[in-house]
């Protein structure tokens, strides 16, 4: 009696052994497909390290003692201008009413662990996951970027051309395309550029005369690769970076070609009869987010802005850049809502990286207006988020959260990004620890 | 007594010579430097090859390869520096490598179709050596020139291309 219970528990085990592999993280047999919120993401680390008293809170110059409250960020956020004591160049806003009409408003959300440094901010955005130290910022991140999750966990399986992540600058930040994770890594990896070298001068002076290949001369030499690496026990894959499909390579090394001589015209973030100067490196690395967005319709897409980092020195210029960088998502957002595929059927959220301290420091500006740091106290924690898309599937002029009881976390923006493009049920569930920002959807 | 006298004197002369050899020194110059990796003039195999180049190493070794000079450090920084900001290095080595295989300072160190078909079996032999530092083997050399004999259009730099961003040059 007992041998045949053995033997049929012995069955039952190994039925279940040749199941198991086809059993999915979350219990089903098969990968979800068509529960996606809408079809695209848009990613916008509203950052340089941004407090929550002069943009959701509209304090301007309240906090300093050195002039009127007011709302800097028109674009995003509802509230009147500053009415006088302007200490930058007020720009029409570009939207006819703000996004946070269009979307829900986390008020007060929280950078809770880890020092807010630029990067970890950044890291704890794109992996779910803070970090109690200073990280190497010359290695890619120990936990999986959302871009290794959107894409080994979609079904069916995405190119990385499907996946971008653009950074205003270079310094840690091409580390961010994806991480050192031995079941994720460059294989599940995006797009990386920085627009403002690989569109800026050495770009130009390399590359802009440079002829793309015919298709005849890129089969020859894809022939030709092909038989030499035959000959080699090295593969691409032992080669650190992300790998494009051949296709996908040529479009893109097209797609920059044309920017880089002239082919593709370009449109800057800027308000008529504003001079080209006012550009910022935020609104150059949103001018190209949308050339990548127009280009490549891709299902995620990440960029960041850092220009207002100034406020460690210059808080004039702080609420200067915020002020633009404002114009540039709203002009961001216009031009999604003209686009035929993705209009209306685009998620952007929008969320600092971090925030900045309470106190400031002792540098003041050419306007008297001292400066902030930001060295992990409370008010550096504090930030907030911006989750706008369609009405019917993101809640319209929602606002959540409050100074006493904050909404949400830095490293919720994951796992909404898993809900939005419909993978979370398909995360390996020990991954991570932060929530779905349900509030945000109908 | 006498002879094992002899024996002994004759043993430390012997000894004397030999521990006073001169020493011989070659001198090797090469014509490719590359930096930080050091010059191996020829490898017996491509097993041989199991560390990645740098991408300073890869970008000054195409330099060197195609210019048969050194690379400026300013050329060096910016295109180091450029590379940073691709995320797709093959893509990008394609840019680098295209741009200098346009410029008419290397399609002169280049041959022309005309000499390479002359002597299909010499542009084989040199070009593996120019590129991978090693001689071709038996079968590189049949396929290799079974390739170029059936195809008209295939020109010494696109060959000069392929071998430039094959995964065998990204490893020495």
């Amino acid at each position: 009696m007992k041998r045949r219970k053995f033997i049929r528990n012995l069955s039952m085990a190994a039925a279940g052994a040749i199941a198991a592999p086809y059993i999915l993280p979350s219990g089903r047999l098969f990968a979800a497909s068509g529960s996606r919120l809408v079809n695209h993401v848009v990613l916008v680390l509203f950052g340089g390290g941004i407090r929550n008293q002069e943009s959701v809170e509209q304090q301007y110059l309240l906090s300093q003692g050195a002039g009127p409250g007011g709302n800097v960020m028109r674009n995003m956020l509802n509230g009147a201008a500053p009415p006088y004591a302007l200490v930058y160049e007020p720009w029409t806003p570009i939207l006819p009413e703000p996004l946070a009409n269009s979307g829900t408003l986390f008020k007060h959300m929280r950078y809770e662990q880890g020092p807010t440094g630029h990067f970890n901010g950044h890291s704890a955005v794109l992996t779910g996951h803070y970090n109690e130290t200073s990280l190497n910022l010359n290695i890619n991140p120990e936990y999986p970027t959302v871009f290794e999750y959107y894409r080994k966990h979609s079904s069916p399986a995405r190119n990385a051309v499907n996946a971008w992540w653009l950074s205003m600058d270079l310094g840690p930040y091409p580390a961010l395309n994806y991480s050192r994770h031995p079941d994720y890594g460059p294989n599940y990896g995006a797009n990386y550029i920085s627009p403002l070298t690989t569109f800026g001068g050495i770009g130009y002076d390399y590359f802009s005369t440079l002829n793309t290949l015919h298709p005849e001369e890129l089969a020859r030499l894809n022939d030709l690769r092909s038989f030499l690496d035959s000959n080699f026990d090295k593969s691409i894959t032992d080669i650190p970076g992300i790998v494009n499909t051949a296709e996908d390579r040529a479009e893109i090394q097209q797609f920059i070609i044309d920017l880089l001589n002239g082919s593709i015209p370009v449109e800057y973030p800027l308000p008529g009869g504003v001079s080209p100067d006012q550009i910022s490196g935020d609104l150059i690395n949103i001018t190209a987010a949308w050339q990548v967005l127009n280009r490549f319709e891709p299902e995620l897409l990440v960029i960041n802005t850092t220009n207002l980092d100034i406020c460690h020195s210059d808080f004039s210029s702080y609420l200067s850049l915020l002020h633009r960088a404002d114009y540039g998502v709203g002009w961001l957002w216009d031009k999604i809502q003209s686009h035929p595929v993705l209009a209306n059927d685009t998620i952007m959220i929008c969320i600092p990286e971090h925030g900045r301290n309470a106190e400031p420091n002792a540098i003041l500006d050419s306007n008297g207006l001292f400066a902030y740091d930001h060295t992990s106290d409370e008010n550096s924690r504090d930030i907030f988020g911006l989750i706008v898309g369609p009405a019917g599937i993101v809640n319209q002029g929602h606002v959540i959260g409050s100074p006493e009881e904050a909404a949400g976390q830095a490293i919720d923006i994951v796992p909404t990004i898993a809900h939005i493009l419909g993978f979370h049920d398909e995360l390996p569930p020990f991954m991570l620890s932060g929530s779905v920002l349900e509030g945000a959807f109908v | 007594m006498q002879v094992s006298k002899w024996i002994v004197g004759a043993l430390a002369v012997t000894l004397f010579w030999s521990s006073c050899k001169k020493e011989i020194t070659q001198e090797i110059i090469y014509d490719n430097i590359i930096y930080q990796i050091d010059t191996v003039p020829v490898y017996d195999s491509n097993l041989e090859k199991d560390r990645l180049k740098t991408p300073l190493q890869f970008i000054s070794s195409v330099f060197s390869n195609l210019y048969f000079s050194s690379i400026p450090s300013s050329v060096l920084d910016n295109l180091v520096v450029y590379r940073l900001s691709v995320g797709d290095k093959s893509l990008v080595n394609e840019l680098i490598i295209n741009a200098m295989l346009q410029d008419p300072v290397v399609l002169a160190n280049i041959p022309t179709d005309e000499e390479m078909r002359l002597d299909i079996d010499d542009f084989i032999f040199t070009t593996y050596l120019r590129f991978y530092l090693r001689y071709p083997t038996e079968y590189e050399k049949y396929e290799l020139k079974n390739m170029i004999e059936e195809n008209t259009d295939l020109d010494p730099v696109e060959i000069f291309r392929a071998f430039l961003l094959s995964n065998e040059y990204q490893f020495y």
